[in-house]
């Protein structure tokens, strides 16, 4: 089997929101729509205090709720572990957005553009209009994925098969790859590296893991 | 561009610290509200058959409850030409099942109204379709104060309240005198249930269940919603008795408070003290030679480790 995962080595990590503006392209979100966003945490108290930049998005939970609570179906999880919302069916009821524990998802009732009421020729020519009023979020950039491993390449390794925001990292902190292959980049990194998941108690099983002790450390 | 010039400014990402919900606003607390109310004042409609109650007006007000409340949620869809497609998910969905059991109450309630005796089925569904109403706010897992195993108590007692509630306002208009007796002791019941509840509830919200903005929501609400929605029908519902000639007037002014409560309570939790999760890291990297540090868990109280 396969189970895509993400790694985000929070020591590498800087901060540049170079894979949120690679998202935001790649994906055409509009105004306020992140799928893929770097938080900035200020973290301890003074004179022991220090920035964390922590990226976030959709975890592609192991057991979603966001699938669970989805009551026309639109939101499922395939084999390989990703979770992906089919548009057409999807009616924007918005509880897919409440049961999320990670607020990876959005949902936009009106063409908006990123110059007002503008749209950019890019807008212009990649506007879906099947997004508007349903629920929306990162897709692990699953056509870049399926595409890849049709032509024969490894996601994670070859970047026409990876992530945008992977490829985007300039620091190398996020990685992608297969979690249940045992020599794949990421089960390497999470073998040698302390690693945590967010809201891990909440029973969702979210597939972004967070290095924070690594051997460069 | 300015924050005031980009549209639809509620779903930009706010920071660090869980924020106020606005997926679902007053239109979904209808639901809950028409949903709750309704299902209630059938539960007692059809149980008061039994002992030889009948109303075909509050049956209708009942059922009309509810499909407001259907009706509120489906103005709230992105795309409420496919609201059809909201009967597919009965596999996992508590909302398809909602879906599903209205799909049950309310031909049943019509055919109630040509043949009587089935009145004494609708508690039924009714109860279903409220205990779905409470599986909907219980599977939220991003809004910690829906997620609480509490709320399930919460909304079935209170959404029994509001019926009883409703009952007793209405009834010096479609009844023939005041409601059957047992309708006042259903209120009190109804109502010190929803107290009991609601005091654990607020506890274990406030003691770090969740985040310090929606437990300090709910603090805010808590003397309001225990002395006006709960303690008041109480009081008045003792003038009844102590006072027969204002009996009728208490009845229903005490019905209309309980009621009333139980909406105040639902557009708060549903509204008002709907923050998020928020975002949480377990540990601080080590940067360099640097050591790791703590976790932080932003807008959340600390609680120290046991």
């Amino acid at each position: 089997m396969t189970k895509w995962a993400m790694t985000a080595d929070l020591g590498r990590c800087v901060g540049c929101q170079t894979c949120t503006t690679a998202c935001r392209h790649a994906n055409n979100t509009p105004p306020g729509v992140q799928y893929r966003k770097v938080l900035d945490m200020e973290v301890g108290v003074f004179p022991d205090v220090r920035r964390v930049f922590v990226p976030v998005g959709c975890m592609h939970c192991d057991e979603p709720p966001c699938r669970d609570v989805c009551p026309t179906t639109a939101t499922t999880k395939r084999a390989d572990g990703m979770v992906m919302i089919d548009y057409d069916i999807c009616i924007g009821c918005g509880y897919c957005i409440i049961a999320c524990p990670y607020q990876a998802r959005y949902k936009v009732t009106k063409p908006t553009f990123a110059f007002k009421g503008e749209a950019t020729d890019n807008e212009t020519q990649r506007f879906d209009e099947r997004l508007l009023g349903v629920a929306q979020k990162c897709t692990f950039c699953v056509d870049r994925i399926d595409t890849g491993l049709a032509k024969g390449l490894t996601p994670g390794i070859d970047p026409e098969a990876t992530p945008a925001c992977v490829n985007s990292c300039l620091s190398n902190a996020l990685q992608f790859g297969d979690l249940d292959n045992p020599d794949s980049n990421i089960s390497k990194l999470l073998k040698k590296n302390k690693s945590f998941r967010m809201h891990e108690e909440l029973g969702t099983g979210p597939n972004i893991h967070y290095l924070w002790e690594t051997e460069e450390s | 561009m300015s924050e005031q010039d980009e549209p639809e400014v509620g779903m930009r990402h706010l920071g660090l610290a869980p924020w106020l919900q606005t997926a679902w606003d007053l239109r979904a607390a209808g639901n809950f509200i028409g949903g709750g109310s309704g299902t209630g004042l059938l539960i007692l409609v059809s149980l008061g058959a039994f002992r030889g109650f009948t109303s075909p007006i509050l049956l209708v007000v009942g059922l009309g409850l509810v499909g407001l409340g259907l009706f509120s949620v489906f103005l709230e869809i992105g795309r409420p030409l496919r609201s059809i497609n909201v009967l597919r998910g009965g596999k996992r969905s508590w909302m398809t099942r909602e879906a599903m059991v209205a799909g049950v109450l309310f031909p049943l309630g019509a055919a109630a109204l040509v043949f009587p005796d089935l009145v004494k089925l609708i508690w039924i569904p009714a109860l279903a379709y409220l205990y779905c109403q409470c599986r909907i706010m219980e599977a939220a897992k991003g809004i910690p104060t829906w997620r609480s195993p509490l709320i399930m108590p919460l909304i079935l007692s209170t959404g029994i309240a509001e019926g009883a509630g409703i009952l007793l306002l209405l009834a010096p208009l479609v009844l023939d005198g005041a409601a059957p007796d047992w309708v006042a002791g259903t209120l009190i019941g109804a109502v010190a249930a929803r107290l009991f509840v609601w005091m654990f509830y607020r506890r274990r919200m406030v003691a770090g269940g969740a985040p310090v903005q929606a437990a300090a929501v709910l603090v805010a609400f808590s003397a309001p919603f225990t002395l006006g929605g709960n303690v008041m029908p109480v009081m008045l519902l003792m003038a009844a008795g102590i006072m027969p000639d204002l009996a009728l007037a208490a009845l229903a002014a005490a019905g209309l408070t309980a009621m009333l409560g139980g909406w105040a309570l639902k557009i708060t939790i549903v509204t008002k003290a709907a923050h998020n999760q928020g975002f949480a890291i377990a540990h601080s990297p080590a940067r360099g030679s640097g050591e790791s540090g703590p976790g932080f868990k932003p807008g959340w109280r600390e609680i120290p480790p046991k």
